[in-house]
């Protein structure tokens, strides 16, 4: 009768984990001369192994990596660029009224009645509708992120 | 205010002219002030995309504006469909007073509230 021994991966659960390993397989190796030289060449190499220095590098690494990384001093600048720049389309805009001031008061000359007001009123209502439709557009774009 | 209708013999009442400049400035004015809030909005969110790192594909479909053309052209046809009725309705409803403000409120927030729902649903 040929004796049937054992697999690596039985042999390597005999070795590290011996709790759960079948009694058969116990039995087996203790009894089998060939499966127990194996068991015994696992441990060594493991010991081996973790007797072994950890590697360290001749450069310093994270030196190397964080000069690497480009850190933008921009932020900071970008954001008062847009500030200026909306400041700057304001004042356009009110320099423009400024210098047509007479064209303008010549349009409104005339005093402004129910409809003027009633023009403004709609043309704020759908200011608001735009508006609001702008926010829950951008809250939604929001909530996307933090998934 | 001078009559509305033109008769062939006269020219375009000045009033009427002056009413559409004054439209045309309140278009301006509003079409600025959303303008600058889009594009602050936009640069909010740009910001927290970049400080959160998000991957590529993901930032492009955030940032894709064709799931937002879709509903431009809903969101217009509630605007002018519900200001064309207001105006229809006040129309009947002359002269002009608190009456019409409040039929042009009711006309825009109940077309605001169908295309919201209407959002809802495509949402689903």
């Amino acid at each position: 009768m040929k004796m049937q021994h054992l697999y690596d991966k039985d042999i390597q659960k005999y070795t590290f984990d011996k709790s759960n390993c079948s009694s058969d397989n116990i039995e087996h190796i203790n009894s089998c001369e060939v499966c127990k030289k194996v068991s015994e060449s696992y441990l060594l190499l493991s010991r081996e192994l973790k007797s072994q220095p950890e590697p360290e590098l001749e450069f310093n690494l994270t030196e190397l990596v964080l000069d690497r990384l480009a850190f933008s001093k921009k932020e900071p600048i970008y954001n008062y660029m847009l500030c200026l720049i909306i400041i700057m389309s304001l004042g356009a805009a009110f320099f423009t009224i400024y210098i047509f001031r007479d064209v303008f008061s010549n349009v409104f000359s005339t005093n402004i009645t129910i409809s003027n007001y009633f023009i403004l009123s709609i043309a704020i209502l759908i200011s608001l509708f735009l508006g609001l439709d702008m926010y829950r557009s951008y809250y939604k774009k929001i909530n996307m992120l933090k998934y | 205010m001078n009559s509305i209708f033109i008769t062939p013999a006269q020219y375009i009442d000045s009033d009427f002219i002056k009413m559409g400049v004054f439209i045309f400035i309140i278009v301006l004015v509003m079409l600025f002030v959303l303008l600058i809030i889009r594009k602050i909005l936009e640069h909010k969110l740009k910001n927290k995309i970049l400080d959160k790192g998000i991957s590529e594909s993901i930032v492009s479909s955030i940032l894709q504006r064709k799931s937002d053309d879709h509903h431009i052209n809903i969101k217009w046809f509630a605007i002018l469909m519900s200001v064309g009725i207001g105006l229809f309705i006040v129309n009947y409803t002359l002269p002009l007073g608190i009456h019409s403000f409040a039929i042009m409120a009711i006309c825009i927030s109940v077309s605001f509230l169908l295309y919201f729902w209407y959002l809802k649903r495509l949402g689903k």
